[in-house]
């Protein structure tokens, strides 16, 4: 009996075509619970967001190994991580998976989904632009649907001290307009910190310095 | 006619001359592994694995002695050993150049893009290769990305975990900022007041005892740069010694044409393609690099 094989269509690659930067490891993005950070959101206001870090899937990183039959093993530090808290999200923990592949001059390239890489000119420097949007949008389905865990109140007092210790700072220099607005902004997100933790919903965006409604309106 | 000089060429003059010297590309050659900042843990020679576990234990005053209370014949209740274990598995990495026998002959001597010099350049490659490893294990240490450009709040920041989390001095602290990370710390230091500042080390011979890389200290920590650590978010750190070991596997030297780096780190082989009437030069590495005490690292996470 015939044996049928299948073939992959393929795009003749010049080099122009493959992205001039140099090769990366694939990855695993995992979290900590006590990683969180304040994001902006659509609307101008804040949510509170799990920080993902990537697990590089690098031979010789961490303890992670290169199998003599091909592909990496890190069973044995994964194992280690959860001990100490991590929560490893698989690639496919998203409808399409969150890692792509791209063919660059000397290996390939990866990034996450929401990453993606443009040339300026044709030339050899790469710009990478972030859906921010998107991204966090998959962290925050992350705590919707139980992947990752709440943060704990304590995180929302850490993030404040940061934020004051960070204001602190700046009042040195509050005279200057610019470190004015950053001391302002930050003053905004500690608030917001405090009103997330009280209330656990987003914070709507702010009407500052509104102008008076007129009369009659 | 005088002879002049636009008529001799192409035939007795030419063009453009090539430089005799060879000048090498602008890239960033400092050596994380020469400081002392990541503890060397041996080789996996001879040990049957190509992974060791780094076993830490909660002893020397881990637990403390506690009261026993009364009656004084309590007997005292055995307090459990804290343990763990960090894996470090080795893995293979390399380099190879092919240079023909025409692209050598033809050179100018010492032009140095021979063989020999190619085999040279495999050092500065494995260093490389190494600070791209540590710069990624150093990503993974604790931090909260700011989302703004560093300021000396970050690195007190960081500071602080480590002293918050009784890391010790006697080891040193040492920082691996991106390039962008330390101009705008250094910017932010600008506007610092007070008693303590950045104490660069302008001087040949300072730098020359410290190494490339190095670009100064600040409250006690050793701050080194590396392009390794790459944008847009900034992921660079700080810990203090112990946090950070790598092992290597040391090739015992096969036959031919090979050169070993005095360490052992690296080995480089020549092989002859006769029939192609070029040359291979190969070098290759066994490293493996871990986190081995998260605890003892902070990350300074920037944009």
């Amino acid at each position: 009996m015939a044996k049928k094989f299948e073939a992959t269509p393929i795009v003749p690659r010049s080099v122009g075509d493959l992205l001039p930067t140099p090769p990366n490891d694939q990855f695993i993005l995992t979290h900590h619970p006590e990683r969180w950070q304040l994001a902006e959101t659509a609307d101008g206001g804040y949510e509170i967001l799990p920080i993902l870090t990537k697990f590089l899937l690098r031979p010789g990183l961490n303890g992670v190994r290169a199998r003599p039959s091909g592909g990496i093993d890190y069973s044995e530090t994964r194992g280690i991580y959860q001990d100490r808290g991590w929560v490893f999200l698989p690639a496919t923990v998203i409808e399409g998976g969150y890692l792509r592949e791209y063919q660059a001059r000397g290996g390939k390239v990866y990034a996450d989904r929401w990453t993606t890489p443009r040339s300026l000119g044709g030339g050899s420097r790469v710009v990478w632009d972030i859906d921010h949007t998107g991204y966090n949008d998959f962290r925050r389905g992350l705590v919707e649907s139980g992947t990752i865990g709440k943060p704990d109140p304590l995180i929302f007092d850490f993030l404040v001290a940061q934020y004051s210790r960070r204001i602190q700072y700046e009042q040195q220099k509050g005279h200057l307009p610019h470190v004015q607005k950053s001391i302002e902004a930050n003053e905004e997100k500690k608030e917001a910190l405090i009103e997330i933790k009280k209330t656990k919903k987003p914070t709507r965006k702010r009407n500052k310095k509104a102008p008076p409604a007129e009369k009659g309106a | 006619m005088p002879i002049l000089n636009s008529n001799l060429i192409p035939d007795l003059r030419t063009a453009v001359a090539l430089e005799a010297a060879l000048r090498v590309i602008l890239h960033d050659e400092m050596s994380l592994r020469t400081t002392g900042a990541v503890d060397y843990l041996g080789s996996i020679n001879g040990t049957l694995s190509d992974t060791s576990q780094v076993r830490l234990a909660g002893l020397d005053g881990f637990d403390p002695m506690q009261v026993i209370l009364p009656a004084e014949d309590t007997p005292i209740v055995e307090t459990a050993l804290t343990d763990a274990a960090v894996p470090i598995s080795v893995a293979r990495a390399g380099i190879r150049r092919d240079i023909s026998d025409l692209a050598v002959l033809t050179g100018v001597p010492g032009s140095q893009l021979d063989p020999m010099r190619l085999a040279y350049s495999m050092v500065g490659a494995y260093e490389q290769f190494f600070n791209v490893t540590s710069a990624a294990a150093i990503a993974g240490l604790a931090g909260v990305p700011t989302g703004a450009p560093m300021i000396v709040t970050d690195f007190y920041t960081a500071i602080f975990a480590l002293e918050v989390a009784s890391v010790p001095r006697d080891r040193g602290y040492y920082a691996l900022l991106a390039p962008q990370q330390l101009a705008d710390f250094q910017s932010s230091l600008r506007t610092e007041g007070g008693a303590v500042g950045f104490q660069y080390y302008e001087t040949v011979e300072q730098l020359k005892i410290k190494g490339q890389g190095f670009v100064g200290e600040f409250l006690g920590v050793d701050i080194y740069k590396s392009d390794k650590i790459t944008g847009p978010a900034f992921a660079g750190g700080m810990w203090g010694g112990g946090c950070l070991g790598y092992k290597n596997g040391i090739p015992a030297a096969p036959l031919g044409g090979v050169v070993i780096s005095p360490g052992g780190e690296i080995m480089v082989e020549f092989s002859r393609n006769a029939a192609a009437s070029t040359t291979e030069v190969i070098g290759t590495c066994y490293l493996g690099l871990s986190v081995i005490e998260a605890a003892r690292g902070a990350g300074i996470q920037t944009s």
